[in-house]
């Protein structure tokens, strides 16, 4: 069995691309499944999907924890969520990563080790898709590793994936030609299968003892402010931007601010906080004099 | 000390007034209103200093319940049936924050078919979720209950709310001699609350319920809360003993009637248990070794007092008042997991469903459990599954009933 993990942020596809390699294997004959891991994240969060693939029947689900190789499909997440890219990676594990490969001695110097494979997906999709939708190449440069899938196959799922994103055809089409032009461009990587072969541990059974303090009997957080610590900025696909000039002080968006992300300074201007601002764009919205536009985050 | 005659209702709020309560959210429904009423009444009279307030429906209650108790006061409230259930998805909610509120549930049998009169579905549908529960034979024991409920809530050690459960009109209109002990001596065994978890305050900013997606942690508070509910079961014997030597009554976990030389074991609750000891006194008049163990606590369950009591017999019957339907009897089957691992466990053990929607035992009917228990004939394919008592003249009388609601008979109204 091959374990393939895909890192992405929600709203890049992610998911897609785990659906396509799954799909994928299905069309060469292959017992495949695909699963997508989110909660209460929303689009820009860090999120992780997952295909295996195998010659046997999967008798594996949830979580893949030690892929044999993973696509990051998002190079922020490097630094930004390492304990997901990173977690069951070892220095022979391919870890393929949407960025210019010239970058690559220069930004995996101070990276846990990995087999590091640079490719820019994002390039790819701009010239043939012309978007920054990653989901088509993401799978293909996957399925390059995978020698029981035929690119006729690649091909294939993409249509009916993206297909049953609810997409025209002629996106379809241009996604078709992302994959084949990834599928072309990625080097084949060794994939280790059974990769997932858990470390055998004796069991270590413990009995959770009762604390006695009725501090610690339920889910409460005594710790004020401690929201402050996690930045959500990176969440942001679009951010707000304040033109002071045509601001009029009347303090819509710092009331509207759903994450209390604005703040007003010693003239009552108000400003946003780009840490923890999640590019909701309601302060964009409320705006009566539009004073707030919008950017696109690079 | 006053001795009066109460409902059973009536016994519960005076349990809530004794109890001082500072908060009970309310929501009306047969056959536990009077409860709310009274309380209301006293409240609007100054009689208590309680904060009654009528919510929306029992969601909203429950809601409500949550927010006061979590800011440090003590809460009560009662409600019964359809809108137990209603506000059902709440109750998760109060026992994973853990607090310590009592919850007077007054059983009556959940539709469909509608109907008033009792059965243990709706109480026991609440068996996982992290609530204590006590259930209650007569109006004393509701009152009593309450206190000591209240006690056990809130122990540092244990941290869950209760439900005291009573049977609707069995119990609860029901009107029997009560002693309504004195506030200054029900102080003295309940003292005000003084909670040691961390308040919902506006000087104090806590976030309760925080959203734990990490599978450990998620398991490592449910064990919390189970430790904590078995926690009762070490602490019962001081808090009972500190009830008796106050007012003078003792509560075991199980009251134990007839059993000291009983070969057979029925086994009740609530107040149809009554009707059961009646029924092991006349037994025993034509000279058989049967009593009645009624369980009082059912969560956390009693296993160890279920062996102790039930070892060694030879033969036990359960007699549940609800049924989980495809399966049987619910207590039935915690019974038999809590006898399995003893080596003389009773050899035969068997399950009766009555008293279902109010359904009274008809004579006989305890004499034919024991002579089952007697000369078990059944296969166990056989024994594993419920009797469901019912009779002849039963089954009569529902043909009678079906010919009425027959569409091709001609219509009676005129």
């Amino acid at each position: 069995m091959i374990e393939v993990r895909f890192h992405g942020r929600g709203g890049q596809g992610a998911k897609i691309a785990s659906r396509i390699l799954g799909r994928s294997g299905f069309l060469s004959g292959l017992y495949a499944q695909d699963f997508a891991l989110f909660g209460a994240e929303r689009r820009g969060a860090p999120l992780a999907s997952f295909t295996r693939l195998g010659r046997e029947p999967i008798d594996q689900r949830g979580y893949v924890e030690t892929p044999g190789l993973a696509v990051v499909m998002d190079d922020s997440l490097l630094k930004e969520a390492p304990e997901q890219v990173f977690h069951g990676v070892f220095a022979h594990t391919p870890l393929f990563v949407n960025a210019d490969p010239d970058q690559l001695a220069a930004r995996t110097k101070e990276l846990p080790p990995a087999s590091y494979i640079f490719i820019d997906l994002s390039a790819i999709a701009r010239e043939l898709i012309g978007s920054a939708f990653v989901s088509a190449a993401a799978a293909a440069v996957a399925a390059r590793s995978i020698p029981a899938i035929e690119l006729q196959a690649l091909s294939e799922a993409v249509k009916i994936e993206i297909a049953e994103f609810g997409l025209p055809a002629d996106i379809i089409e241009k996604n078709q030609a992302a994959a084949r032009r990834a599928y072309a461009q990625a080097p084949i990587v060794p994939v280790s299968p059974n990769s997932t072969a858990m470390e055998i541990l004796e069991t270590a059974w413990q009995a959770v003892p009762y604390l006695g303090s009725a501090q610690f009997a339920g889910p409460t957080i005594r710790h004020r402010g401690s929201a402050a610590l996690r930045e959500t900025g990176n969440w942001r696909t679009e951010r707000p931007v304040i033109d002071l000039a045509k601001c009029k002080r009347c303090f819509l968006c710092y009331l509207y601010c759903p994450e209390a992300a604005m703040t007003l300074d010693s003239e009552n201007f108000p400003h946003v906080d780009y840490d923890h601002c999640k590019g909701c764009l309601i302060c964009f919205e409320e705006c009566p004099t539009d004073a707030i536009s919008r950017r696109l985050e690079a | 000390m006053t001795r009066t005659m109460l409902t059973g209702n009536a016994a519960a709020a005076w349990g809530a007034r004794l109890a001082e309560v500072d908060y009970v959210p309310a929501f009306p429904i047969t056959p536990q209103t009077e409860i709310l009423e009274t309380l209301a009444g006293w409240s609007q009279l100054g009689e208590i200093p309680a904060r009654v307030m009528m919510m929306d429906s029992e969601h909203s209650m429950l809601a409500a319940a949550v927010g006061a108790a979590a800011t440090g006061v003590r809460v009560f409230t009662a409600t019964s049936s359809q809108g137990f259930l209603y506000g059902f998805e709440m109750l998760y909610a109060i026992a994973g924050l853990r607090l310590p509120l009592v919850l007077v549930n007054v059983s009556r049998a959940l539709a469909h078919p509608i109907t008033l009169e009792p059965d243990h579905n709706d109480v026991l549908s609440a068996r996982d979720t992290g609530f204590l529960q006590f259930h209650a034979e007569t109006s004393q024991e509701v009152l009593d209950s309450i206190l000591m409920a209240y006690r056990f809530a809130e122990h540092e050690k244990i941290l869950l709310p209760a439900i005291v459960n009573l049977d609707g009109f069995y119990l609860s209109f029901t009107r029997e001699a009560v002693e309504v002990p004195a506030p200054e001596e029900t102080r003295n065994f309940l003292p005000a609350f003084r909670p040691a978890y961390p308040l919902l305050s506006n000087r104090e900013p806590v976030a309760m319920g925080a959203a734990v997606l990490d599978p450990s942690l998620y398991s490592y508070f449910k064990h919390q809360m189970h430790n904590a509910a078995e926690n009762v079961l070490t602490i019962y014997p001081k808090i009972a003993g500190e009830f008796a030597e106050t007012f003078g009554r003792r509560y075991g976990i199980i009251e134990e009637f007839r059993l000291d030389d009983a070969d057979y074991v029925i086994v009740m609750t609530n107040s149809f248990a009554s009707m059961g000891k009646a029924e092991i006194k006349r037994l025993r008049q034509k000279g058989k070794k049967i009593g009645l163990a009624r369980l009082r606590l059912i969560r956390p369950f009693p296993h160890e007092e279920l062996q102790r009591v039930l070892r060694g017999r030879k033969g036990v019957a359960v007699v549940d008042q609800n049924i989980s339907v495809g399966k049987g009897g619910i207590l039935f089957s915690e019974i038999a997991s809590a006898l399995y691992p003893l080596a003389d466990r009773p050899p035969v053990l068997l399950s009766f469903i009555g008293g279902l929607g109010g359904r009274r035992f008809r004579p006989g009917e305890f004499d034919g459990m024991l002579a089952k228990m007697e000369n078990p004939t059944e296969s166990a394919a056989e024994t594993v599954r419920p009797h469901l008592l019912f009779t002849g003249e039963e089954c009569r009388q529902v043909g009678r009933f079906f010919t009425i609601a027959r569409e091709e008979e001609p219509s009676r109204e005129t």
